[in-house]
């Protein structure tokens, strides 16, 4: 009886009601940030002795709409492509491309001379070289002999 | 009605096998992906084919099926490099359109540009129904 008492005391009708807003607000906001999310794009990544060689397929972009910058170790290539103006009276039959904004940051393995980045995009695909600066370049060790 | 359908190929059927290519030739055929727009006077079929540039494009209508077939070149990183990452095979291109009868087969356009094809396929001009007149014998 004790037990049912303290139940009823400290039972809140509001509380469920609470409670399921809290998830619909959680679920809303998580669509809402699905729909913010950028088109990623893949990157293929070469590594060697002067540094690294990142290639990305970008398709139909301009080159002066595409954006690289390098921050510490990371990379980010992103950018946007140009959508498709309809004219009047034409209408699609077919929409398969993506025409989303497209951001993609990449952790590099190891730092790279920002000063020294390249890039090249020759028919759609972005090829970045990046340079290791000199000081970091892994050195030969000689083990001395003592006879 | 549309005038024009997509036939998807099978990756299976048209990737080659290894020796029939070389080395440098990449071993897979990808569907490009394709936007279609048509208005009265033309079909316009715009397809991301990256890597792609007009000498290594083939376009071939045979009767009223059209073929867009791109070769890319795998790329070789200069020597002592190793990859790292792989998120992307690079691969061929290959898809096949079946053209609707009201099209004109003499006069298509393709322009390529950015790994990014262009075609432009005009329309028959008199696609209006025509009435038959029938004269009395």
């Amino acid at each position: 009886m004790l037990d049912q008492m303290t139940y009823w005391e400290t039972w809140d009708p509001f509380h469920e009601i609470r409670q399921l807003q809290e998830e619909m607000n959680q679920t809303f906001y998580a669509q809402s940030q699905k729909k913010a999310s950028k088109r990623a794009p893949l990157i293929n990544v070469w590594s060697g002795q002067d540094g690294l060689i990142v290639r990305s397929e970008l398709p139909g972009v301009s080159p002066d709409k595409i954006d690289i910058s390098v921050v510490g170790r990371d990379l980010t290539i992103k950018g946007s492509v140009e959508p498709h103006e309809v004219k009047d009276g034409e209408r699609f039959i077919r929409r398969e491309r993506d025409y989303e904004d497209f951001s993609r940051t990449v952790t590099l393995p190891y730092r790279v001379d920002s000063e020294q980045t390249e890039a090249q995009f020759k028919n759609g695909v972005l090829t970045v070289t990046l340079k290791r600066p000199q000081e970091d370049k892994p050195r030969k060790i000689t083990v001395k002999f003592d006879h | 009605m549309s005038n024009i359908e997509t036939t998807k190929t099978n990756e299976e059927t048209c990737a080659a096998t290894e020796d029939q290519y070389k080395s440098s030739e990449p071993k897979r055929t990808y569907i490009p992906k394709s936007d279609i727009y048509e208005t009265d006077e033309t079909v316009s079929i715009w397809a991301d084919m990256p890597g792609v540039d007009e000498k290594s494009l083939d376009i071939t209508l045979d009767k009223n099926s059209l073929t867009i077939e791109g070769h890319v070149e795998d790329y070789s990183a200069p020597d002592g490099y190793y990859q790292v990452m792989n998120e992307y095979p690079v691969g061929n291109y290959k898809r096949t359109f079946t053209l609707g009868m009201n099209v004109q087969r003499e006069g298509i356009e393709g322009v390529v540009k950015n790994g990014f094809l262009n075609l432009i396929i005009p329309k028959t001009k008199d696609n209006v129904a025509k009435k038959i007149p029938i004269s009395a014998g």
